[in-house]
């Protein structure tokens, strides 16, 4: 296949293989004998055992199948930045979140077997845990998410980012108790009225392009045109899309709703909001943030002091509820606020190193966070505990009931707060190398503010490393209770892998030819900082 | 219709979308609520055919519909949502359409209420009120009739951001989920009139795209209502939000 072809190619099929594993898995349900005996009795129906089987195969393998088109992407993008099929624009950036989704998506597939079991042993009538409904639910789910970094017209993202909330929220009330639709219920409400300012922010970018010719709001087109906007309505337009796309992405004071959603959601699917949905959100801003940068030609003034404000308060507001005693569910969905705002920080910023450092740190949360999640669903099985439960005193002598999943815990656990040689230390440790680079080329009044923020920084990050720490050796250390189950070294596999994933990349960022994963990111940091692959 | 006239009638049925907005967020019971909304959605709905009627405007007019849809959509599936009950085939949910809001009425009468005084909850949409206006005057530098520094019209825009905020202030202000919904669906028609109002020129592709978000938006919000709030009141056994207070943020 020729050479410009096949992103092409790559392109279409990231989108058809969800969709066909939606339909498939829908198809499957379908086929489900029913009856007295719920015995197959022909040859178009199986069993439920064997149609759960099926969907599992189906979504792992779509998962899969993604995984490896973003891989075949990375490398002609990298080379020629665009791919431009319809209304779809997919370039080093727009590469770089769609690995995100799919690395996250294939490690959550292997769980959602696991997870479903569980929910059938504990929780009430099978048709309240219908198999066939998660999958297609989590499929759509990765589609729309597959679809976000992809779209070109910014309405049309709007739309994408909008369809993520609406798969998302019914995931997340899967369970269909209370407590899930509680935090479905909030999760919709609050994300609801938040889009509905990025929609206005949306709407007032429109509204700055001048008028003649022909307007558009595809990106690629409004580069170009950024510096011909009128200033006023650019920046109001990004003050909406950061409050209104800043809710989805869980930054405070907006946040309310994430450790509710994030704790109830069944944990395969809290993976994915904590690694993945909220960089879709990220991802928006980020396309937000380059025309604006390019039409205020202020050096970035303007969106720096409103993202470091941002990602400043999300960090300090995180603290302390990482601190207090809480599920560990909801401390986990803490984490993502606090690493959220030091993604918000990094951005905000704005050199090439800092931008770096920060998309850097998208991957190695979402890296993280997932292992967390899928680890800590692994031990809220065993326990026996009901899945949605409050009963969080029973989570304790984890290394002595689950040894290997306890050590999973731990290391994990130290990698989600910034220790060496984990990936989030590298990442962190960059942001906060490009903050005291910034703090010393600027002059005096505001090398203060950038090093009372840097300050700020540092003792937020350690807190909540204290608070974490707390938090695990609660959980890790004394006598398990009765009746723990024993864990699954095949389940366990995979989070092997994810754990020295994340160990890799803390001491190195691969770069063989195939998967030139460093150029990736540095291209995304140029097309964010400048829109383009080449800055002036 | 002389085109002098035009701006100032569509001026003249913001401010009264304006009152509706306040009227909604002082109402004591969700009946209020809900005919005043809809009172609103078809004064919005006329407001879209004015501004239609504007020079190089026509290509708004497909916008229509969705306040259209509201109006006469609203009541049925909020009824839906009251009256506790798990989803049904189709056939069943659409003939509970017809009779849930005549069923819900009674539940209707009995919530609305505001977690604040009506003296204090008079006075934080007061000052709401004058901030949007605040804010779109300094935005426009307060001209009228599409002639401001963007070309936008001041009082409408005043008028939407203060839906927005009004909307906003409803929903943290009132007791019970089918108030919160209300006070959303306020703050979607801000958004809506913002629409209406902003985009300017005879760009259709533009327009047809923001239409399209819209109704998207609408029917997202309306789905979830469907899908989500039956099952959440029949669990909890309530509307009222303080019976939805098992997480704790």
């Amino acid at each position: 296949m020729s050479w410009p072809a096949l992103p092409t190619l790559c392109v279409v099929l990231l989108l058809v293989a969800p969709l066909a594993a939606t339909a498939l898995s829908a198809l499957i349900g379908r086929l489900i004998a029913t009856g007295e005996a719920a015995r197959p009795h022909g040859p178009l129906q199986i069993s439920r055992m064997q149609a759960r089987q099926a969907q599992e195969v189906v979504t792992f393998l779509t998962c899969a199948l993604s995984l490896g088109l973003t891989l075949l992407l990375i490398g002609p993008v990298t080379e020629e930045p665009v791919v431009s099929l319809y209304a779809m624009h997919v370039d080093a950036l727009s590469v770089y979140f769609v690995l995100l989704v799919n690395v996250v998506a294939l490690f959550a597939s292997l769980y959602i077997g696991p997870y479903l079991d569980a929910l059938g042993e504990r929780h009430a009538p099978v048709a309240d845990a219908d198999p066939t409904r998660f999958h297609v639910l989590f499929n759509l789910f990765h589609l729309t998410m597959v679809f976000v970094p992809m779209v070109d017209n910014l309405v049309y993202l709007w739309i994408a980012v909008e369809f993520t909330t609406v798969f998302s929220t019914l995931l997340i009330g899967f369970r269909r108790d209370q407590r899930a639709l509680e935090a479905a219920w909030k999760y919709i409400i609050i994300t609801s009225t938040g889009i509905i300012f990025a929609l206005l922010g949306t709407l007032f970018l429109a509204n700055a392009i001048p008028e003649g010719g022909h307007p558009t709001m595809n990106w690629s087109q409004l580069i170009p045109l950024a510096k011909k906007l009128d200033q006023g309505f650019v920046r109001l337009s990004f003050l909406f899309i950061l409050v209104g796309y800043g809710t989805k992405a869980g930054f405070a004071p907006m946040h309310p709703w994430l450790p509710d959603g994030h704790g109830e959601a069944p944990y395969p699917v809290s993976a994915l909001l904590s690694g993945v949905l909220l960089k879709s959100a990220l991802y928006a801003i980020l396309r937000f943030y380059s025309i604006t940068n390019l039409c205020l030609d202020d050096n970035g003034d303007f969106t720096s002091s409103l993202l470091l404000a941002s990602g400043l308060f999300s960090l300090v507001v995180a603290a302390p509820f990482i601190l207090k005693r809480n599920r560990f569910k909801r401390v986990l969905a803490y984490h993502s606020l606090e690493h959220m705002g030091i993604i918000t920080f990094g951005i905000g910023i704005g050199t090439d190193i800092a931008l770096f450092g920060a998309l850097l740190h998208a991957l190695n949360h979402a890296l993280t966070k997932a292992l967390m999640f899928l680890t800590f669903g692994q031990v809220q099985a065993s326990y026996g505990t009901d899945i949605g439960g409050e009963n969080e005193e029973r989570y304790v002598g984890v290394l002595r009931s689950m040894p290997i999943t306890g050590v999973l815990l731990a290391l994990g656990g130290l990698a989600l707060v910034g220790s060496p040689p984990f990936n989030i230390f590298l990442s962190e440790f960059i942001i906060l190398g490009a903050a005291i680079s910034k703090a010393a080329e600027r002059g005096s009044g505001l090398a203060l503010t950038y090093g009372a923020a840097i300050v700020l920084f540092v003792s937020s990050v350690t807190l909540i490393f204290v608070g974490l720490v707390r938090h695990l050796g609660r959980m890790l250390i004394d006598n398990p209770p009765d009746g723990v189950k024993r864990e699954s070294r095949l389940q366990l596999v995979p989070l092997f892998v994810l754990l020295v994933v994340v160990l890799a990349f803390g001491l190195t960022i691969p770069s063989p030819g195939w998967f030139n994963l460093l150029l990736l990111v540095q291209q995304s940091a140029t097309i964010v900082r400048c829109g383009g692959s080449i800055c002036p | 219709m002389s085109h002098e006239l035009l701006p100032a009638l569509t001026d003249l049925l913001s401010v009264l979308i304006l009152l509706f907005a306040l009227s909604i967020s002082s109402a004591t019971t969700v009946k209020d609520m809900i005919d005043r909304y809809r009172g609103q959605a078809l004064i919005l709905a006329v407001i879209v055919l004015l501004t239609a009627t504007e020079p190089q405007r026509a290509s708004i007019l497909p916008v229509i519909v969705v306040p259209l849809f509201l109006f006469f959509a609203v009541k049925p599936f909020l009824g839906r949502a009251t009256v506790t009950g798990p989803g049904a085939p189709t056939v069943r949910f659409w003939r509970s359409l017809l009779s849930a809001a005549q069923e819900a009425e009674i539940t209707w009468l009995q919530q609305g209420a505001s977690l604040r005084s009506p003296i204090i909850s008079a006075a934080i949409e007061l000052v709401l009120t004058v901030v949007a206006f605040i804010v779109a005057y300094s935005l426009t530098g307060g001209q009228q009739g599409g002639a401001g520094k963007s070309g936008i019209d001041t009082t409408s825009l005043a008028v939407a951001m203060a839906l927005l905020l009004l909307g906003l202030f409803t929903m943290t202000n009132k007791k019970d989920i089918i108030s919160q919904i209300i006070g959303l669906l306020v703050v979607e028609h801000g958004l809506f009139l913002a629409a209406v109002k902003i985009l300017k020129g005879p760009n259709l592709g533009l327009a047809l795209d923001f239409v399209l978000s819209l109704i998207v938006y609408v029917a997202i919000t309306l789905t979830i209502l469907i899908g989500i709030l039956p099952d959440l009141h029949r669990r909890s056994g309530s509307i009222e939000l303080d019976k939805q207070k098992q997480l704790k943020g």
